[in-house]
């Protein structure tokens, strides 16, 4: 069994805030891309679709890295659901494989 | 973890502090908020999106659900393009290389209803998808107008208004149409074609221009501006517009039925290359006809099937889906259809139910 670090490793957090600048930045662009007919809609489409596929690419990643570095536990003063969540999401994990 | 850490972690707030980060965490949330709603254009109710273009288009008579909003009636056709390599020195794009390369189609006419009776259609477009072996598509919509009715898709929005339906008298305005055309003179030369243009019986002997400009892209990565029509090998038969009233609704899918019966139908594809000025973001103005003029391939249609069930049916003929070697233009209207097309498409998608297929016998069933 291997031991639980104390935080995050640095790549994790890298990984991190980069995927949440995009996720929000592709919420941002597709609700303007379908809000208009201006010449602006190919320029956010075409960098919506690489978008995508680059946090599909990024989640593959994470979770790689996940399964290889772990994960700090949870705090101690963490409402005793939120940590079932996290057992419960394991248990989903190990019921698919 | 030490006692020190520990004790940061829990020092109390006093309530006044608790209070200020509460207020900075609601005051990120509501600038992020109200600038994603300016972003959708929640904001700016007068913007032109894709939804209030396709509203107008919807209210224009009959029962467009199912269907596509503009260009409502149709019928799919497949066929083969095949390229004679002419082109192959303005562009790279795989299916210009001589060879056979199959299309799929849709002849329609412009109008939002889609059970319209035939004689309505002044303007008929032909749309073509033609594939290349590695996968590649071009999509083409095109009208037999020589010039498209408006440059730009607000004042498109304002001319599809003005086919509205009054729910008064279940007819547009007919005084709409002509104030649309007095206060837009850029629209004058399709207002001309509409007007002394000869109607005809059929899909199979009318041009379709591609009206907006495209770049081809040649092998050293030069840029040559184009525009692209279909050129019928049927010589116009003129018929006159009151007589086109006895012939039915649908006499251009029996004219085409009946044509095919006799043998495949065939167009020219004719590139035309610009000349330094010519606008390439005005689709409602015609190049000098001097420009040169090359005809790159010819399309052959062999065979029509009724939308419903036909192979045009789901796809969107969207006039940005290029392969490489031809790019979109600066001309505003591209966007525009490519936005609208996509708005039209998700709606008649998901209203499938309201357009149902044709019930396939028992024991046809794969």
């Amino acid at each position: 069994v291997r031991t639980e670090p104390d935080r995050f490793s640095n790549l994790q957090r890298v990984l991190h805030w980069l995927m949440a600048i995009i996720v929000i930045a592709m919420l941002f662009i597709g609700v303007s891309m379908v809000s208009t007919l201006t010449p602006s809609f190919l320029t956010l489409i075409s960098v919506h679709k690489p978008l995508g596929i680059a946090i599909l690419a990024l989640a593959v990643l994470r979770l790689g890295v996940r399964l290889r570095l772990g994960a700090p536990p949870l705090p101690d003063d963490l409402p005793w659901k939120l940590k079932r969540w996290r057992q419960s999401s394991r248990i989903l994990c190990s019921m698919r494989s | 973890m030490s006692d020190e850490e520990n004790l940061t972690r829990h020092a109390p707030l006093s309530p006044s502090a608790v209070g200020g980060r509460l207020a900075l965490i609601g005051g990120v949330l509501f600038i992020s908020a109200l600038a994603f709603a300016y972003a959708g254009g929640w904001l700016t109710p007068d913007r032109l999106s894709p939804t209030r273009m396709l509203a107008a288009l919807s209210d224009r008579g009959g029962n467009p659900l199912g269907h596509r909003r503009n260009h409502s009636k149709g019928i799919c056709f497949t066929g083969v393009f095949e390229a004679n390599g002419a082109a192959s020195q303005y562009s790279i794009a795989p299916m210009l290389v001589a060879g056979r390369y199959p299309v799929i189609g849709r002849f329609a006419i412009a109008v939002g209803n889609p059970d319209a009776s035939d004689i309505v259609g002044r303007v008929k477009s032909m749309a073509v998808r033609i594939v290349s072996p590695n996968g590649q598509e071009w999509r083409s919509g095109m009208n037999n107008s020589p010039v498209f009715v408006v440059s730009n898709p607000h004042d498109f929005y304002e001319l599809t208004l003005a086919q509205d339906i009054d729910p008064a008298t279940g007819k547009p305005d007919p005084s709409a149409m002509k104030r649309f055309f007095a206060t837009h003179p850029d629209s004058a030369p399709f207002a001309e074609w509409s007007q002394t243009a000869p109607w005809t019986a059929s899909w199979a002997d009318q041009f379709y221009n591609g009206l907006d400009a495209f770049h081809f892209i040649d092998a050293g990565g030069a840029s040559h501006l184009v525009r692209w029509s279909m050129e019928p090998t049927v010589s116009p038969t003129s018929v006159p517009h009151a007589a086109l009233a006895s012939m039915g609704p649908d006499f251009l899918e029996h004219d085409l039925i009946k044509r095919l019966a006799d043998g495949p139908l065939t167009w020219h594809l004719v590139v035309t290359l610009a000349e330094p000025g010519d606008p390439s973001n005005d689709a409602t103005k015609v190049w000098p006809s001097d420009r040169k003029r090359v005809d790159v391939g010819t399309l052959v249609v062999h065979k029509a099937e009724a939308e419903a069930d036909g192979p045009c049916r789901d796809f969107n003929y969207d006039p940005t889906i290029l392969p490489t070697g031809i790019a979109v233009s600066d001309d505003p209207l591209l966007p525009a259809r490519s936005a609208a097309y996509a708005k039209s498409f998700d709606l008649r998608t998901a209203e499938a139910a309201d357009y149902p297929r044709t019930p396939r016998p028992a024991g046809d069933r794969p």
